[in-house]
Parts: structure tokens; C-alpha cells; sequence
């Protein structure tokens, strides 16, 4: 089914492989085709005696090539136009404008009639010839897509696989001939790795169930509460380094998804241990203003370049391209807040790193869940 | 539970027999007797003979599931339930729970969590079999016959629901309590809706027992299911 849309559709771009002239060359196309069916019609017919019907079928072809090119509205002026050269230049009498006579009236009505038809017919047809194009182009994209987001996990799968599977070959086989220090080493890889594809399959499914569209849960909140405990989960990871948390416990009550916050949050600080130096300060900041909640996550790291605020954001994409991790957990974030009808995104922090800012907006108010 | 034979039994309810092989491994070498039940109706059966002092149980198993087995050994046992699940199990975990299990690991789970979970599910039973008006945990005192509450050696002044509310926590020291559970112990079933106020009690309470409320260490949230109050805590 998908492949005879995209056949027909690469048919019809073949047919025409000229591009739209925006605006102003959509009418250009129209004058121009117009002009030139009126110079073929006076120069080379006019030696010949004939009656208006020959230049009529010109000013056909301006029309249809107007509606193909330009669309409706440039074909409607070639219809214009044509409809005034042929009373102007081949009907009796002569150089005037008007009717006199009902074969006049007769040959300009059959005209306009044939020409509005012509015109609205190709215009479509050039409408929907690019609406397939795009689709196709669309599609096509998708499948590329999809095919390099497949080549990711299936790296992400096999590559700690490979070094369990040839970690147990040597500890299964070479077991007398491995010195202590080596088992160890093999049995820290097997270890490790284990832990990196559990990680990994753990966050490609909370992705997917979010990309799903995972209903939330709505539950009157404390802020204060999700991001402390966000953050107590992180501590491990954060180590030694000055955590100032300014999240008030007074801040009013918002009806949001507690889970799918800790979710969003418990990414960003982990980001900070794994992205900034030991020793560097942390901050979580969280304010309510009007209706909408803000909380706030600061590094006094490396900070991220312009050029990359965006693209953090996508699946598997890793600015550290040697960091650990698959590069979903800003993709986790993101989804988990815009769930909840909320943006996340990426400034500079007053700390000299990276600021992460996470914004819900009404989410205090009884109709915070519509 | 009155059975002591000195080593805690402990019964794993999973219908995976690698996962039960290596539990059994791990478990033995730390000293405890470990039985292994292969489905729901193997487990209760279990558990009435054998009277284990934790359970550990999987939630996706064929047969009776982990949430029925839940439901049915809470209708004759009071041992420690703690609940293995799967990442895309979050709405029978919090079910298990409101049906009455003490704690949850999320598969698959690091050893180290595992018997950290395990360790604090035996405490609560040993602090259970303490039925005495004073009871003292982590730092705190609470004196059930004088309503007297002490905090780190300063005596404290509760509100009646504040107290109530702790003494819910004190008497269920390291277990996940959902916040259906909390309500439903506080201040009874009519009450099981009333999430928000509940939120209002906690914070309030914190003011009263924890060295920095904004940043709980005794009565610590865990996000969407409810809270957990930590006999140790860093």
C-alpha cells in the first residue's frame, strides 16, 4: 500500500520535475505564459484566416500552465487575461473591448467555462502531487530514522553482551591458567557490564512507555518533597561537593505526577555528578509564580554550547560522545515533563555551568488538570 | 515467627529457577535458611507450614499472581513481604502494598539493595514482637501510655493527628506505606482519599522530628506511592 503511493508519487514528481514558484513567479509564470500565447497566436496565426477558437486554445495552455505552476490564482489571471486578449485582438470588431455580438459572447463564455475548469483541475492536481511528495519524503525519513535508532540498540544490547559472553568463554575455560587478579578483572567486567545493560534496558522501556503516552497520575504535590527525595537518591553519586537545595516546603501545593517529577529530576542530578568535576557545587531551586511551577537544577560545569541546547533533548544523542550512559535520560526528562503539559530546557547557569529549567505551567489551581 | 532456630528463613516466591538458584547462593553464604516456592499455591502452602520470617515475592508469575498471594497470606500471616517487580509493574506494586506487603525491589536489583531491604524487614518484625508502651526508634521515643514523644533526647509536642500519624510510622519502621495505607491507619477508611491533607500532616510532622524539614531524613517520600520511616538514616 505504502509502496504504490510512493511509485505514483515518484511518477508525478518525474512528470513535473520543476518547483514551485513562490508568490510573485507563481504570477510571473502567468503573465508570462499568457504573453506568449498571445504573440504565437497574433505573429504566427494571424497570416492565416481564422476565427477566435485557435488563439482560444493558446490561451488554454497559459491557463493550464499557469494552474500547474502557480495554482489557483495565477490560473484565474491567465484565465483573466486571456479572456480580454481574445475579445481584444480576434473578436469582431477589432482592438475594442466589448461585446457586440452572441458569437463574442458565445466564444468568451465557452473560453472562460473551459479555462476556469482547466486551471482549478491543474491546480489541484499540483497540490496533491506535492502533498505526496512531502509524504514520501516524510516516510522516507521515518524509515531512515527508524533504522539508525535500530543500529543504536542493537549497539547499546550487543556491546556489554559481547563482553559478558566473552568474559564467561575465559573464565569457563581458561580458569586454571587465569592468575586471581585476572578472574577478578573479568568477573568486575561481567559485573559492570551486567549493570550497563540493566540500566539501559530500564531506560529505553521508561522512554518508550512515555513516548506511548503514559497517562499521568495527577496527585496534589509537594515540589519541596519529590525533589528531596530526588536528590537523596542521588547522593551517592554526588559525593563531596556543596549541594545548596532551595526548594521552600511552603510552596503551594501543585497537582501534578509525582513520579513522573522524580522521574525528570532524579535525570538532571544525576547528570551533574556524572557530567561536572568532583567538588563542583550543585544547586536545586524551585519557585512558584502565579500558577506555574519552576524548579530549577544548577552545575558550575562545562555548561552546554548553544549550538547544542536542542539537540541534548533526542534520544541517543550524547554530547560527551565517551560519557557513560546511552544518552536517553535528557530524553527521559523531557518526555516525563511534557507529559505533564509542561517545557524543560537548557540555559546558562549563575553558577558558570548549566542551568536546567523545568516549567509546569497551572499547575497550582483546582483546573490544573485539564 | 516465634520458631527461632537462630538463622532467619526466608522464602522466595519466583517461577524462575536461575534467579532462585543464585538467591539460594547468596543467601546461605550470609547465614540465612533459604526456601524456594515455584508458584502462588506452593507459597501459601509455604508459608503456613514453614512460618518463614521474610518473603520475597514476584509479582508476574502464571497461576495465582504475586498481588493474590499478597492479598491471601495477609489474611492469616503478618511476615514481612517484600515484593520483587518489574519496571512496567508500578500500578500492582503500589497495589501490593495498599494490599497490605511491606517493602519493593525493582528487578533487577542489585544484591547489596536486596539484602539492605531484607535486614530491615527482619528488624521490623523483631521490633513487632517488642509490644511494649515505650517504643524507641531511631532516635526517637515514643511513650504510648503518656503520649509523650522524644526526639533526639528534647521533648516534643504533638497535636493529637501528628501523633497518631507517628505512631503509624514508629510501629512500621523501613516499610513502604502508601498513602491509602497511612490514611486508613491514621484516622480510619473514611479517610482513604484524603491525599492532600495527608501531605499537610507529613509536613507538619517533619517540622516537628527531622534536624532539616525541607530536607527529611526520618519520614523520607517516595514519589507517587507514599513514604517510608527510616529506623537508620545517614
Amino acid at each position: 500500500m505504502f509502496q504504490i503511493t510512493s511509485a505514483s508519487a515518484q511518477r508525478l514528481v518525474r512528470a513535473a520535475s520543476i518547483g514551485v514558484p513562490a508568490g510573485v513567479w507563481a504570477y510571473a509564470v502567468a503573465l508570462i505564459a499568457s504573453s506568449s500565447a498571445l504573440v504565437v497566436a497574433w505573429w504566427l496565426l494571424a497570416p492565416i484566416e481564422t476565427d477566435s477558437s485557435v488563439p482560444a486554445l493558446m490561451f488554454l495552455a497559459a491557463v493550464g500552465i499557469s494552474g500547474w505552476y502557480g495554482g489557483l490564482g495565477p490560473a484565474l489571471v491567465a484565465t483573466a487575461l486571456g479572456g480580454l486578449a481574445i475579445d481584444y485582438f480576434f473578436e469582431v470588431p477589432r482592438y475594442e473591448i466589448q461585446v457586440t455580438n452572441g458569437q463574442t459572447l458565445t466564444d468568451l463564455l465557452s473560453f472562460l467555462l473551459v479555462a476556469v475548469l482547466l486551471g482549478s483541475l491543474n491546480a489541484r492536481l499540483r497540490l496533491s502531487n506535492t502533498r505526496l511528495r512531502a509524504e514520501r519524503d516524510r516516510a522516507q525519513a521515518a524509515v531512515e530514522a527508524r533504522d539508525d535508532l535500530m543500529a543504536t540498540v542493537s549497539h547499546e544490547l550487543r556491546t556489554p553482551l559481547t563482553a559478558i559472553m566473552t568474559s564467561v568463554y575465559s573464565l569457563r575455560h581458561e580458569m586454571a591458567a587465569l592468575p586471581a587478579d585476572k578472574r577478578d578483572g573479568l568477573l568486575g567486567t561481567i559485573e559492570v557490564e551486567a549493570e550497563r545493560l540493566a540500566h539501559f534496558v530500564a531506560e529505553a522501556l521508561a522512554l518508550r512507555r512515555l513516548e506511548n503516552g503514559l497517562i499521568p497520575q495527577w496527585q496534589p504535590t509537594s515540589a519541596a518533597e519529590v525533589a528531596s527525595a530526588a536528590l537523596d537518591r542521588c547522593m551517592p553519586l554526588l559525593g563531596s561537593r556543596p549541594i545548596h537545595f532551595a526548594v521552600d516546603d511552603e510552596l503551594p501545593t501543585v497537582r501534578i505526577d509525582p513520579a513522573m517529577l522524580d522521574q525528570a529530576l532524579t535525570v538532571l542530578v544525576e547528570n551533574v555528578a556524572v557530567h561536572t568535576p568532583p567538588e563542583t557545587p550543585l544547586t536545586v531551586a524551585g519557585t512558584v509564580s502565579g500558577r506555574d511551577l519552576r524548579l530549577e537544577v544548577s552545575d558550575a560545569g562545562p555548561g552546554i554550547p548553544s549550538s547544542a541546547r536542542q539537540l541534548i533533548f533526542d534520544k541517543y544523542e550524547r554530547l560527551v560522545p565517551t560519557s557513560p550512559g546511552a544518552g536517553l535520560g535528557l530524553a527521559i526528562a523531557r518526555a516525563a515533563v511534557e507529559a505533564q503539559g509542561g517545557r524543560l530546557w537548557v540555559e546558562d547557569s549563575p553558577l558558570g555551568g548549566a542551568q536546567f529549567v523545568l516549567l509546569i505551567p497551572n499547575a497550582v489551581g483546582e483546573d490544573a488538570e485539564a | 515467627m516465634t520458631r527461632n532456630t537462630g538463622q532467619p528463613s526466608i522464602l522466595a516466591i519466583d517461577d524462575e529457577p536461575q534467579l532462585l538458584a543464585a538467591l539460594g547462593t547468596i543467601l546461605e553464604g550470609r547465614g540465612y535458611r533459604l526456601r524456594t516456592a515455584r508458584n502462588g499455591a506452593m507459597a501459601l502452602e509455604a508459608v503456613a507450614d514453614e512460618r518463614p520470617d521474610v518473603v520475597l515475592l514476584d509479582l508476574a508469575m502464571p497461576g495465582i499472581d504475586g498481588l493474590e498471594v499478597c492479598r491471601r497470606l495477609r489474611a492469616f500471616s503478618r511476615v514481612p513481604i517484600l515484593v520483587l517487580s518489574a519496571l512496567s509493574d508500578e500500578a500492582r506494586k503500589v497495589k501490593a502494598l495498599d494490599a497490605g506487603a511491606d517493602d519493593y525491589v525493582t528487578k533487577p536489583f542489585g544484591v547489596d539493595e536486596l539484602l539492605a531491604r531484607i535486614r530491615a524487614a527482619l528488624r521490623r518484625a523483631q521490633a513487632q514482637r517488642d509490644d511494649e508502651p515505650v517504643l524507641s526508634v531511631g532516635g526517637i521515643e515514643l511513650d504510648q501510655v503518656a503520649r509523650r514523644v522524644v526526639v533526639d533526647g528534647q521533648e516534643v509536642h504533638l497535636t493529637p493527628t501528628q501523633y497518631e500519624l507517628l505512631r503509624v510510622f514508629i510501629n512500621n519502621p523501613d516499610r513502604v506505606l502508601t498513602q491509602r495505607t497511612l490514611l486508613v491507619m491514621t484516622f480510619g477508611p473514611a479517610y482513604e482519599d484524603a491525599i492532600d491533607n495527608l501531605r499537610t500532616f507529613v509536613t507538619q510532622l517533619r517540622r516537628k522530628v527531622e534536624r532539616d524539614p525541607s530536607r527529611p531524613r526520618r519520614i523520607v517520600t517516595e514519589p507517587g506511592i507514599g513514604y517510608r520511616f527510616r529506623s537508620e538514616f545517614p
